[in-house]
């Protein structure tokens, strides 16, 4: 997939992860990569440009295994800055559909 | 470059990210760690994690991006790119220095708009004092006015009073008769009951004087404490509004606001308890 496509959604869908459950950084490695097959190390900077933004707060919670975890919770500005973005995905996507559509008849 | 243990990336990474703040450039150290670590347990080799990561340059790039830092700063390591950057360019003397610049900037511009500000309220604050006072002397000038035309009725009346004693003193050695005494003693009640008078109208003045202070006093400091209970309460949500929006709701313009309206009441509790106070230094002043 075209790497400037994937961008441009990864916040959405990072967004949309935390907001179903509090995560760490591994695990939503993981749920991002289920959806866009993404570089791993990308997904770090981005989540610290979310929280230093304040659409993530952090917290430790001990864990049965090695170190606290940091796990990442969406701030209400956060579920605002969701919204927003959920918005214009969709009106975006719904051009370019619309717009191939038209080329293709 | 592709086949890196976890030691050596981290200490890579640490060496590119080195324009960071220290705390942060560990928060963001120990994710990665943890990464790899998690990626190792779950079965692959400390190698084959760091591939997955990609270029570092890249990486890292994107990470700095995250701070808004300039990329092509921190690529060489901190000392030797601030050395040749200042080298080469003094007005480019790194992003760090700009950085350092900027807040400085901003904390002087700051500072100086907090001066001008409290300058400014200073300045409204005796304004609005000098007129206050002002009116009060406009609304006391006709009493002011009534008292001293009084005065001088008075001070009319004891002239004329010693000028006819005078008058009856010189009479009196002409005619020796009993004359004279009747109409001293008739002048003696009439002056008594002037006097008595003159006290009366003179008690009621200082009466109603009394009152008008009164009256304003006490609405003074009703004033005051009903703007002061405003005040608590705009505090009090105030407070509220600052624990939600460092929870991160948007709430910044209704704070500001609300720090406005407590402001606003504290200081209107503030004018009125000055007026109180001028109004009872009037009085003493008017009684003295």
């Amino acid at each position: 997939m075209n790497a400037q496509f994937k961008k441009g959604v990864l916040e959405l869908i990072v967004l949309e992860s935390v907001r179903q459950r509090d995560m760490y950084g591994y695990e939503l490695v993981e749920e991002v990569s289920k959806v866009v097959d993404v570089n791993e190390g990308t997904i770090y900077p981005l989540l610290k440009r979310l929280t230093n933004e304040r659409y993530f707060e952090t917290y430790l919670r001990e864990s049965t295994e090695g170190p606290p975890r940091k796990y990442y919770h969406l701030t209400a500005a956060g579920v605002l800055y969701r919204d927003k973005l959920e918005e214009e995905w969709t009106e975006f996507a719904g051009r370019v559909s619309r717009f191939l559509r038209e080329c293709k008849e | 470059m592709d086949k890196m243990d976890k030691k050596t990336f981290l200490a890579e990474l640490e060496k590119n990210l080195a324009v960071l703040q220290e705390d942060e450039l560990r928060d963001m150290i120990n994710e990665y760690e943890q990464h790899i670590d998690m990626k190792i347990q779950s079965g692959l080799s400390e190698e084959e994690a760091i591939a997955d990561f990609g270029n570092l340059e890249e990486l890292t790039a994107e990470i700095l991006e995250a701070y808004h830092v300039r990329t092509d700063y921190a690529s060489g390591g901190r000392t030797a790119q601030t050395e040749t950057a200042g080298a080469k360019d003094p007005t480019a003397g790194g992003a760090a220095a700009q950085l350092r610049e900027g807040s400085r900037r901003l904390r002087e511009g700051c500072a100086r708009v907090g001066r001008a500000f409290w300058k400014g309220v200073a300045a409204a604050a005796l304004g609005i004092r000098s007129f206050l006072v002002w009116m009060l002397r406009q609304l006391c000038r006709p009493f002011l006015w009534a008292r001293r035309v009084w005065e001088q009725s008075r001070r009319q009346q004891g002239q004329e009073n010693g000028a006819d004693k005078e008058e009856k003193a010189a009479s009196g050695l002409q005619r020796t008769d009993g004359d004279g005494c009747r109409t001293g003693g008739l002048t003696g009640i009439g002056r008594k009951l002037y006097r008595g008078l003159g006290a009366c109208v003179r008690w009621c003045l200082g009466a109603a004087v009394w009152c008008i202070r009164a009256a304003w006093n006490l609405c003074c400091a009703g004033c005051s404490l009903l703007a002061v209970l405003c005040g608590l309460v705009c505090l009090f949500i105030l407070g509220m509004l600052v624990v939600l929006l460092i929870d991160g709701y948007p709430l910044t313009g209704i704070t500001l606001g609300c720090l406005g309206m407590t402001l606003c009441t504290f200081s209107m509790a503030g004018l009125w308890m000055t007026l109180l106070l001028r109004g009872k230094k009037k009085g003493s002043g008017q009684n003295a």
